[in-house]
């Protein structure tokens, strides 16, 4: 099968070059790039901007929230064609295995019913008034307004990373371009097409185009034109658009995540266990919420040591149902070395013990008593580490404690909101979670910390001559 | 132990390497204690390994963690790095110094001299008192005393690269014929090739010299580097040196033998083959799958595993983070791990230029 990497609105006959991708379940898979020059990008940016003026500036958010959801329910449908081509073409893009694509794709737009989308806009700007007009305040009115164009650059290979910003940038009446990544480039094409198959006039507002990293002509059309570009990526990519990007940047470099498991927890350690290995799992660990180290509160029904047991069975369980995905020489070679890093450690008596499914090097669960933070080569491969208490996690998170971004926790409610807010205070975690949920953040989570629809927004407020409303 | 393997390196007559290194690891695993240890865990011990290819080997991430000799050490020799967040270093006990020498210089005087006489060696790297505690300048200085004339000269110091000094003394060289050895860091030669351009000068070195670099273009994250055919291509426009006479270096501060382009080595023996590194006959180089440890197919890409009786001091079998492909009668490197660290003696520069303590805790590398 062949699949374009390209929606391109006003570019009908843009040239393209194939691109061998792999194998997948149903035959080789093709990826057709198209073949751009700044001058047809423009051209492509002109025909999105006047889309937008047409369908998009004049209408309400109530109106787009229910176009939205009527992607979404087109794609709910197993039916649906788009996301037959995601299930058949994904493995082979992506190198994750079929079986977790399949765990993964028909739940991507599931967040996105008409009740989260409204609860979305009002929890984030207070009403949909305030961006379809005005909005009463207690010192007049005021007014939201969204950038004509965002751009996305996103990174990896976890698909479906577009899709939160499409999102948000269609209800603040913004255009958007997409550049997907090197790791996952056919997914934001397949929907944007979806979207103008079934909603012509909202379609014509995103592009979506691939080109291989550091084009830089390409890159400064692009963004000499974007209101606000979100960048994913290294440190050092998002430095280099930063440092480009004429409007406004938004950021996203390395983000680690982790798991806690308290001591009221400890009395269901299958149960406990088998979550952590989901959160771990899904994406082959790829994605900045997928938990590198589960911290263990000691004094619990079980020990971190027998956690950390269950941990290396649960993975190994749900390795067969969700196999791991093709790795690089470089990744399996990382692994190796992480588990002959950890022997060495066990053979001199050091207190570490390795967990794994057999001789080769991932699932591995290694168990070691020294409480520092340090991430793990990933590849489902986790570092189980005992904690007396709990309320000091971010001490010994050390440098780390400003990359996180997730934390999932096993306990009570109350006990994880005492606990978010003293990790809160000293580190970056932008969202805690029960643990077996950290893959499904939902809409309104502020990744990085930052509100997704409110970081889009400039406001205008008005105060009346009577000084009321 | 140390005697036979110092007698046969003399002798250069053919051998048994299985039968010898077997004999080592039985050697090693009585009197290397965390060897003993860690092969008692794997459950390969002198009982039960046949072969050679069996021995387990070291990550080199164990010379963190422990010490691992056979006796006391003549020397400590250190890589430059930090593993992981933990600030510690890679060290390499080595009891039987006379060995290592005899090993190193054995086989650089099959690789790379082309003939007996003494020349000037240009020194690229830090002199043996500002970095006591690396393999590669000891090993630098070594050369300098088998082979070198009382004209040679290092040419880094503290405060980085003395490229006007080392300017006057190509230039000696290019008018009065004589050739040398320049030997030294990738980096440090891409340092002078860059202040070659900004001076708009160039050098006509007489026909034999030897440019002997190694490091690899490992500066460090973010930085710049040739690639190699950049490297050979202004090694012959700038300093007039042919690329058959460009010997690039690999090494690690855990191995007492070394690995050198074969270039020279088959000119000499009237052969073409395609430039790739070779050992010295008391090695060996295995290429292997991450998962499995088992070979890869000829050809194919995979980790590299080093067997030198050489290192009969410490452990003989290393498995090191370095990808690689099996060519003619040895390899090449085709990069390192992905999170690995980064290694290479360009950090070893870094660290000493930049005056700057964080500078030296961050930089890592294999020597």
């Amino acid at each position: 099968m062949r699949l374009p990497s390209h929606h391109l609105p006003g570019l009908a006959d843009v040239p393209v070059s194939g691109v061998p991708a792999g194998r997948g379940p149903n035959g080789t898979v093709e990826i057709e790039h198209a073949i751009l020059t700044p001058a047809l990008l423009d051209r492509a940016l002109d025909t999105v901007l006047a889309a937008r003026a047409r369908a998009l500036a004049g209408t309400t958010v109530a109106d787009i929230i229910g176009r939205i959801v009527a992607l979404a329910e087109s794609w709910n449908n197993p039916s649906h064609p788009g996301r037959q081509q995601a299930l058949d073409a994904l493995p082979a893009v992506t190198g994750l295995s079929p079986a977790m694509i399949a765990e993964t794709i028909p739940s991507l737009f599931a967040p996105y019913t008409a009740d989260a989308l409204h609860a979305f806009v009002r929890s984030e700007v207070g009403a949909a008034d305030a961006l379809d007009g005005m909005m009463a305040t207690p010192w007049g009115k005021r007014h939201a307004t969204g950038p004509e164009l965002v751009v996305h650059i996103a990174a990896g290979n976890v698909p479906g990373l577009s899709l939160p910003i499409l999102v948000t940038a269609l209800l603040v009446k913004a255009a958007i371009v997409i550049k997907p990544a090197d790791g996952e480039p056919v997914l934001a094409a397949l929907v944007a097409r979806q979207l103008a198959a079934l909603d012509p006039a909202l379609g014509a507002c995103v592009a979506v185009a691939y080109w291989p990293g550091g084009t830089q002509a390409l890159e400064d059309a692009m963004l000499s034109r974007a209101g606000i570009v979100i960048v994913e990526g290294s440190d050092d990519a998002v430095a280099a658009i930063r440092a480009r990007a004429p409007g406004r940047v938004l950021g996203f470099g390395r983000r680690v995540s982790l798991a806690v498991v308290t001591r009221e927890a400890t009395h269901d350690v299958p149960g406990v266990a088998a979550a952590v290995a989901r959160d771990m799992s899904l994406h082959d660990q790829q994605g900045c919420l997928s938990p590198q180290v589960v911290y263990v509160e000691t004094g619990g029904a079980a020990s971190p040591a027998e956690f950390a047991a269950r941990l290396g069975d649960a993975l190994t369980t749900l390795s067969r149902t969700l196999p791991c995905g093709s790795r690089t020489l470089e990744e399996r070679g990382a692994a190796r070395a992480f588990r002959d890093d950890a022997e060495w450690r066990c053979a001199q008596g050091h207190d570490v013990r390795v967990h794994a499914a057999g001789a080769g090097s991932t699932p591995l669960v290694l168990y070691e008593d020294d409480p520092r933070f340090e991430p793990t080569c990933l590849q489902r491969t986790v570092r189980v580490k005992p904690l007396e208490h709990l309320d000091e996690l971010p001490v010994h998170l050390g440098t780390w404690a400003h990359l996180v971004e997730a934390i999932g926790v096993a306990a009570p409610p109350r006990r994880m909101e005492r606990l978010a807010l003293a990790w809160g205070a000293r580190s970056s975690v932008s969202r805690v979670c029960p643990i077996g949920r950290m893959q499904e953040p939902p809409i309104g989570w502020h990744h990085g910390g930052l509100p997704r629809l409110g970081a889009l927004l400039r406001w205008t407020d008005v105060e009346l001559p009577d000084g009321k409303t | 132990m140390e005697h036979t393997i110092a007698t046969l390196i003399a002798e250069g007559r053919p051998f048994d390497f299985d039968e010898l290194a077997l004999g080592v690891f039985a050697y090693q695993y009585a009197h290397n204690e965390p060897y003993r240890k860690y092969c008692d865990r794997r459950g390969h011990t002198p009982g039960t390994v046949q072969d050679w290819r069996r021995i387990p080997p070291v990550a080199t991430s164990a010379f963190k963690i422990v010490d691992l000799t056979c006796g006391p050490p003549e020397r400590v020799f250190l890589t430059s790095g930090t593993t992981r967040g933990q600030a510690q270093r890679g060290r390499h006990l080595v009891p039987y110094l006379a060995l290592y020498r005899h090993a190193a210089m054995t086989h650089f005087a099959a690789c790379v001299t082309p003939d007996l006489e003494r020349r000037a060696v240009l020194a690229l790297t830090p002199p043996p008192a500002l970095r006591p505690d690396s393999s590669l300048v000891h090993m630098v200085e070594w050369i300098r005393e088998a082979h070198g004339t009382e004209d040679s000269a290092y040419f880094v110091s503290e405060h980085g690269l003395d490229a006007a000094e080392l300017c006057t003394r190509l230039d000696a060289a290019s008018a009065d014929g004589e050739p040398l050895f320049v030997i030294g860091i990738t980096a440090v030669f891409e340092d002078l090739f860059v202040h070659c351009q900004r001076a708009g000068r160039s050098f006509r070195l007489p026909y034999g010299t030897v440019i002997i670099d190694t490091g690899g273009n490992k500066r460090g994250p973010g930085a710049r580097s040739l690639s190699r055919p950049g490297f050979l291509h202004a090694c012959w426009r700038l300093l007039n040196v042919p690329a058959y006479h460009c010997i690039n270096e690999y090494g690690m501060t855990e191995l007492c033998s070394q690995f050198y382009d074969n270039t020279i080595h088959e000119r000499r023996a009237g052969r073409f083959t395609p430039r790739h590194k070779i050992g010295p006959p008391w090695t060996r180089t295995r290429i292997v799958d991450p998962d499995t440890l088992e070979e890869v197919q000829p050809g194919s890409p995979g980790l590299l595993q080093h067997f030198d009786l050489a290192n009969c001091g410490s452990v003989l079998a290393v498995q090191t983070e370095d990808l690689g492909v099996a060519i003619g009668n040895g390899f090449e490197i085709t990069g390192r791990l992905r999170g690995a660290e980064p290694r290479g003696c360009a950090l070893l520069l870094d660290a000493m230029t930049r005056n700057d303590a964080s500078a030296v805790a961050s930089s890592t590398g294999s020597r």
